[in-house]
């Protein structure tokens, strides 16, 4: 059923398409929210030219936009399917928009299939490389481990040290749980000596399948603050070798002297996610294929079935937005951190506490109150130490 | 459904603009100045030797779009609406 057109003035632009090539994946970290991983269920890429279609179709998207790769291990597929992916890529592009778009493939992968031949096929396919690495062998090893209970350290080594030795750039998200906060300067170290410059802290969330975290409670978040405050002195001291997401952002804000109304999370079609049968939604993508009492599911239909501008007239996604909306106005008038935020991340509102109509979670004091107050008490405390370099 | 028209394609591109132009109107404000965190911590930031660190260096701070929230996997929310901003 459906109702009135909505404002699409509030959506978009698309910039981000995650699609589930996969739901397999070699591991089973303790901490992973993906119910499927231990199934292979493929993406069939004869839906990737519909898939396109409905983008193009839509009044939704922009010049540009990133294709990710998630939501299973992409690399338990061979390099072949992200070729043909490319081709199918392409085509769309061409057919649609006579080419003045620009779709760039993203994976993010945990590294440990990584060989020569992929880096090759990263190479031509022109796809950017996240992987996902703990940090030094303990920390890693003690929740990303294969069904055997192998720790996956040495694997995820091996594919770190292809990318390097084929000099394909990567990024890595670490996610940080209890067993990571006695050693900070390991952590540091671990990035620092293994030329990982752009890293991102993935806090363990209570999310999905993984119903709690090792990281919650007043103590725990005291010493996230000081594990914070390590990592940025260490890497102050050596001259910044590594660029922390979580400061990158804030610091980004403070610079252009703007804040957020609102984020990727909860603007409509800001994030159209895709799963291996064409089931689509938008906003979190954690939040796609979940099902709730209040919600029924967040997904918004079948690409088979509806287009993107169908959806938002439906009654689904006006629950939907009508409480995520809310929820960020909720945010905006309750915390003073929503400048550096725009309205909170909706999955882990939904976790926490259930619904989307609400505002603080466990997740915005690790994801960005934590990180703020670092930053910003080390800026009050000193100046900057001087390097040689010039800022 | 057949290929687009070049009319119609330049139809949707010209919605498309609209959507990115007005994504940046929404999506970014200016800091609120009745904010206790602006008024204590960052005003004074940004008159300390830490403005010069702010403004620019050789250090590449500051490059991720600051919109980006999703923190499971990369990409580029509004990527194009801040190239397209810094373009101008």
């Amino acid at each position: 059923m459906t109702t009135t057109s909505p404002d699409i003035s509030r959506f978009g632009p698309i910039g981000l398409v995650v699609v589930q090539s996969t739901s397999l994946c070699n591991l089973d970290c303790s901490y992973c929210y993906l119910p499927d991983r231990k199934s292979r269920k493929i993406f069939d890429l004869e839906l990737l030219p519909l898939l396109m279609q409905r983008i193009f179709e839509s009044p939704f998207f922009g010049e540009e936009l990133s294709l990710v790769w998630h939501a299973g291990e992409p690399l338990t597929l061979p390099c072949s399917y992200y070729d043909r992916a490319t081709e199918l890529i392409n085509e769309a592009i061409e057919k649609w928009t006579n080419g003045t778009v620009h779709i760039e493939q993203h994976v993010q992968t945990n590294a440990t299939l990584i060989n020569d031949a992929w880096c090759e096929c990263f190479r031509r396919n022109k796809i950017i490389v996240g992987i996902s690495v703990d940090g030094p062998k303990d920390i890693h090893d003690a929740n990303r481990c294969f069904r055997n209970g192998e720790g996956s350290h040495i694997h995820s080594m091996k594919g770190i040290e292809a990318l390097k030795r084929n000099k394909i750039p990567f990024h890595a998200i670490a996610v940080v749980t209890a067993t990571a906060m006695d050693d900070p300067n390991g952590m540091y170290q671990f990035f620092r000596d293994n030329e990982i410059r752009s890293v991102g802290f993935n806090v363990e969330e209570q999310e999905g399948e993984h119903t709690s975290s090792s990281m919650q409670g007043f103590e725990r978040e005291e010493q996230y603050r000081q594990f914070l405050q390590t990592f940025w002195q260490l890497s102050e001291q050596d001259g910044f070798p590594i660029v922390l997401r979580e400061f990158d952002q804030v610091i980004s804000l403070i610079r252009e002297n703007r804040r957020l109304n609102q984020n990727e999370l909860n603007r409509p079609y800001s994030i159209l996610s895709v799963d291996w049968q064409g089931n689509f939604s938008t906003f979190d993508p954690e939040l796609l294929s979940v099902s709730s009492k209040l919600y029924g599911t967040f997904d918004l239909g079948s690409i088979h079935k509806i287009s993107l501008m169908e959806a938002a007239k439906s009654e689904r996604f006006q629950k939907l937005w009508k409480d995520m909306l809310s929820g960020v106005q909720r945010c905006e008038k309750e915390c003073n951190y929503f400048g550096f935020c725009g309205g909170g991340m909706g999955s882990n509102k939904f976790w926490e506490h259930g619904s989307l109509n609400c505002s603080e979670t466990n997740a915005c004091r690790f994801n960005n109150k934590i990180p703020v107050d670092v930053l910003l008490d080390r800026f009050k405390s000193s100046p900057p130490i001087d390097h040689e370099t010039p800022f | 459904m057949a290929t687009r028209s070049l009319i119609s394609l330049y139809a949707l591109l010209a919605t498309s603009a609209v959507i990115t132009q007005s994504a940046e109107a929404t999506v970014y404000g200016q800091p609120n100045t009745s904010n206790p965190i602006e008024a204590s911590s960052i005003h004074g930031i940004r008159n300390s030797r830490w403005s010069l660190f702010l403004r620019s260096n050789q250090i590449i701070f500051g490059e991720n779009d600051q919109a980006r929230s999703w923190k499971n996997g990369s990409g580029g929310f509004l990527e194009l609406v801040n190239r397209q901003h810094s373009s101008q």
